[in-house]
């Protein structure tokens, strides 16, 4: 029986804003973690493409992104890697079904879920970073929605990397992912060492954000 | 010459044609359809370079052409499909044998409800395109690269409504033969074949190696021509751009290894080019046709799963049937079809291997009933479902929206039945459940009733339905009253099975009306129909008797092999019959502050032996409910263990409720109605979800609309029920202007309801400026918010 990693654990109360699990969440997380396994097929997808800046404009060759953000996030960048991730969609029938069966459970699965996606989309970003060449380094994961990246930057992606045939990735109108527990995301290639980046600075939500309250933001925590 | 399927030669498919476009410089973002208009020159050259190379058929450069994209390449559609017919035609210059395919492929949004594209719309979107094709002369309908089963029922039957050209349907496994959205290669299969297309198969995907164990199963349960197209081996990266791992003499071989084991078409995707095609061709056209002799069986399914009749016992369980059943009649009135939904997860828990599903009740309209809540079980519960009125409308509709296979109950011998059923049946592709009665009734021996089900099979066979799609039901009746017919039902399984060869049905615990001890009853004619033949009796699953009865029949049946699930499953009977662990049951409050489910419903039970609901409710409920809320609100409780405190008044509030219902009481007051709806445009209602069961237990009546409501639904559900609250809750910043919608036609007609709105985009300012009367951050604020209106 698979074992539920401590990293998504604590990834998964973290989005749940908890501090320590009780005995009665450990059993529940660890029974719908081996659940998650089954139902999930992880798949990822990535491409490295040029990026030339024009103001706050990043041209990505087959589309450009108009966010000031990004650019700046890019600004010692010529290159960035795409990644397009997913854990397909038997979870999110998975957690339909589990919301019928039990909501607590069906809000722990759903934590677990998005942490599972997270650290796949992990693994996709550890797999373009083997390609790095010497003095080329990541910037920090960004993705559509976060800051002033339009959500429909997404569908750019999602075309570029032809994710749909090549991993089951499409969109709603209203720019939602399908499968839902899947991530669209732009890392950039910088000639230099980034400093810690100050994720909350360019989040619209800090003002009600629990993790930001907890000290723990987004993005610079241990994987 | 017109283009006909024949079974009795193979034909050759063209290659890739993306990458072929990409070979000539199309780049990344550009659309390859749009060069039908801008280059025809191009597309023509790609297809005359595979009619030269050997091909048969080509497909049209028509993969993306949908009302969707054509938005984005600014032509009308019927341009750039007549356009991309005409190309093709022209490039087979008029040489015999050389025949277009128009080729359609997924439209690039998903179908509700697992995305937001409406099953008719999809019909429409896809029978555009085939009007266009068709008209412009193409030769037959190639669909390619599906790995959504459900849209590609969608353009089957926008191909069937829409043209008379032969049809080809494929869709893109991977390895472990399932696609993206987990359809298998077996429920493919028999979905295609039930919707009548004249080939099927695979294309894509993979390459032609890791096709190999797919395509086997595919020749081994199909009946009609097989078609396979695969890629060039698996793409690997060099220089950052896609290649692919097989030469064209390797690709050759695997195909001619395909044709050899009966496939009839054949040609390549992705990667592939004339010269895979030309090598193709020529080892190909030495290979004669082979007999296939695949297994066909009678089965029903869902995308993923199918149940088979004739193997082992399939028991249909029947609990999803309003008839005797006041709860589920109350939650279909009430539109709860969370207790439908539940109802269906529990009966694939206690081991029901197709579920029948009936919304008839004398007031409400049970064919928009049966066509809603279908989709819905299918999202929670993956058992094919049997799709059972008396009202061919309610049939056909469910019928239609059904994704995979389903079985019809049912049709019956009278002339008015046959001919409303039957053509449903044979349209959707269902599997029918034949009653032996007619115009006579029942027949009373077991040759009369043989008799009607020989005449439902020649009726069906008639119109094209498989004698393995019909199963038949020779009706059990009550034994208290007509006791010589038990015997007669009994006899007539038989002789339906042995004579004409098809599966058998019993809808068993009829038997036992008007008698004492029923279940000895019921599961004693259970194992006594099982033994003349019964396949699939229709019951409880949840009755111990009756599911201990198929048990034990499939030990002595040998279908339980080594009795390895007899044994599993009353190994586990014996430790549930251990008398629970000792200590002190919880109170009532600790229960729920616990989130004990069981044990606030045994306790609560325990406390109506002397004392009222009301007082138990004010005086038990209400102040642990509240203690468990504060201690969320200061950061005490987080969100799963709110929730289940929850969950446990909830099953304290129900034993109450059902002891009202017993006593005929009324709760004092009515509850407080509240609508809950997550806005258009958004499918993801797990928040808006975690509300309702918060809202519940502070005893709201909360009227849930679902995911992706339109504005219109909310506003007229909240003026039905004259509610004084609506919550909505938004996910996405582009959905968060539907909302601002919603709230405004809502002034306008329910100009008293108050509004809360929550979710991920939302703010205090932000509901503000979209016109709602409160924000709330969580569900608990929902609930004190709600409290104070």
């Amino acid at each position: 029986m698979a074992e539920l990693p401590l990293y998504i654990l604590r990834e998964t109360l973290r989005i749940l804003g908890m501090d320590e699990p009780d005995y009665d969440f450990t059993i529940r997380a660890e029974r719908l973690y081996v659940r998650l396994l089954e139902a999930s097929s992880p798949k990822h997808v990535i491409a490295r493409v040029n990026i030339s800046l024009d103001g706050d404009e990043t041209n990505f060759g087959a589309f450009s992104v108009k966010s000031a953000n990004l650019a700046k996030l890019f600004h010692y960048c010529k290159a960035c890697v795409l990644i397009a991730s997913t854990l397909g969609a038997g979870v999110d029938r998975l957690v339909s079904r589990v919301q019928k069966e039990d909501m607590t459970d069906a809000v722990i699965l759903d934590a677990l879920a998005s942490a599972l996606a997270d650290s796949r989309c992990d693994e996709a970003e550890n797999e373009a970073a083997a390609s790095l060449s010497g003095g080329e380094h990541f910037t920090m994961r960004f993705s559509p929605g976060y800051g002033d990246v339009p959500l429909d930057a997404s569908r750019d992606i999602i075309a570029a990397l032809d994710a749909t045939r090549a991993i089951g990735l499409s969109m709603t109108s209203s720019n939602m992912l399908i499968p839902i527990k899947s991530v669209t995301a732009f890392v950039g290639i910088a000639d230099r060492k980034e400093e810690t980046c100050d994720s909350c600075s360019l989040c619209p939500v800090t003002e009600p954000c629990i993790y930001r309250k907890k000290g723990d933001p987004c993005g610079v925590h241990d994987k | 010459m017109a283009f006909t399927i024949n079974k009795d030669r193979i034909m050759i498919l063209d290659g890739a044609m993306g990458t072929m476009l990409q070979s000539k410089g199309l780049k990344t973002g550009e659309i390859p359809e749009l060069l039908n208009i801008t280059r025809p020159e191009v597309v023509e050259s790609i297809h005359a370079a595979y009619f030269d190379a050997g091909a048969n058929i080509v497909l049209t450069n028509t993969f993306g052409a949908n009302r969707y994209k054509a938005k984005k390449m600014g032509r009308p559609l019927e341009e750039v499909v007549t356009a991309a017919v005409d190309i093709a035609r022209h490039a087979a210059r008029g040489e015999a044998d050389r025949y277009v395919a128009l080729d359609i492929a997924p439209c690039g949004k998903v179908l509700a409800p697992t995305g937001d594209l409406p099953f008719e719309e999809a019909v429409e979107t896809f029978a555009q395109v085939v009007r266009a094709g068709t008209k412009a002369g193409a030769d037959l309908i190639f669909l390619e690269t599906f790995t959504d089963l459900y849209e590609l029922k969608a353009a089957v039957l926008a191909a069937k409504e829409n043209s008379d050209l032969p049809m080809i349907s494929t869709m893109s496994f991977e390895a472990n033969g399932m696609t993206f959205f987990g359809a298998s290669v077996e429920s493919m299969v028999l979905t295609l074949e039930g919707l009548g297309v004249d080939a099927l198969g695979v294309n894509c995907s993979l390459g032609p190696k890791q096709l190999v164990p797919i395509v086997k199963r595919i020749l081994d349960i199909s009946s009609v021509p097989v078609a396979v197209k695969p890629n060039a081996g698996l793409p690997t990266i060099k220089d950052g751009a896609a290649s692919y791992d097989i030469t064209p003499r390797e690709f050759a071989e695997y195909v001619k290894g395909f044709a050899e084991a009966g496939v009839s078409f054949v040609g390549g995707c992705c990667g592939t080019n004339p010269e895979y095609i030309k090598l193709t061709a020529e080892l190909v056209k030495s290979v004669s046709p082979a007999k296939r002799k695949p297994n066909l069986r009678a089965a029903v399914c869902s995308p993923s799963r199918q149940t088979f009749f004739g193997g082992d016992v399939a028991m249909i369980g029947e609990r999803l049937n309003p008839t005797g059943k006041k709860t589920l009649q109350a939650a279909i009135r009430s539109g709860d079809s969370d207790f439908i939904l539940r109802e269906a997860i529990r009966q694939q828990e206690q081991g029901a291997d197709v579920l029948d599903v009936n919304m008839g009740l004398p007031d409400i309209d049970e064919p928009a009933k049966l066509a809603e809540i279908v989709p819905e079980i299918q999202a929670v519960v993956d058992l094919p479902l049997q799709l059972d009125s008396s009202n061919p409308d309610a049939l056909e509709r469910a019928a239609r929206v059904y994704n995979g296979k389903p079985l019809i109950n049912s049709v019956n011998g009278k002339k008015e039945s046959l001919g409303a059923i039957l053509p449903i049946a044979k349209k959707y592709g269902c599997a029918v459940l034949g009653l032996t009665l007619d115009e006579s009734g029942i027949p009373e021996t077991a040759e009369g009733r043989f008799a009607v089900a020989e005449k439902i099979v020649a009726a069906a066979e008639a119109i094209g339905i498989p004698r393995r799609d019909i199963l038949i039901d020779c009706l059990v009746l009550t034994v208290s009253a007509q006791q010589s017919q038990a015997m007669e039902t009994l006899k007539a399984v038989k002789m339906v099975k042995e004579r004409l060869g098809v599966k058998t049905v019993l809808g068993v615990s009829n038997i036992s009306f008007g008698l004492p001890a029923r279940p000895v009853i019921n599961r004693t004619m259970l194992a006594m129909a099982l033994a003349y033949g019964l396949d699939a009796p229709i019951m409880n699953p949840g009755d111990e008797g009756m599911s201990e009865a198929v048990a034990a029949y499939r030990v002595l049946a040998a279908k339980d092999k080594d009795s390895e699930k007899f044994i599993e499953k009353f190994s586990d009977h014996e430790e549930q019959k251990m008398p629970a662990a000792s200590g002190d049951a919880p109170s009532l409050a600790q229960a729920i502050a616990r989130g004990l489910k069981n044990e606030a419903a045994s306790v609560t039970k325990d406390l109506l032996r002397d004392r009222k609901p009301l007082d138990i409710i004010e005086n038990e409920i209400v102040p642990a409910l509240d203690a468990v809320g504060k201690d969320y609100e200061t950061g005490r409780l987080f969100l799963p263990q709110l929730i289940k405190s929850a969950e446990a008044a909830k099953s304290s509030f129900d034993a109450l409720r059902a002891e009202l219902a017993k006593t005929g009481a009324r709760e004092s007051g009515e509850r407080r109605k509240i609508i809950l709806a997550t806005v258009r445009g958004d499918i993801h209602d797990i928040g808006k979800n975690i509300v309702k069961t918060i809202m519940e237990n502070y005893n709201f009546n909360v009227i849930d609309l679902g995911r992706d409501v339109p504005e219109e639904k909310v506003v007229s559900a909240a003026k039905e029920n004259g509610a004084e609250i609506v919550g909505l809750s938004a996910l996405m910043t582009t959905t968060v202007a539907n909302m601002k919608k919603t709230i405004e036609l809502l002034r306008g007609e329910c100009p008293t309801a108050k509004i809360i709105v929550g979710g991920a985009v939302l703010t205090p300012r932000l509901a503000e400026q979209i016109g709602a009367d409160f924000y709330a951050k969580d569900a608990m604020e929902g609930v004190r918010i709600a409290e104070k209106i």
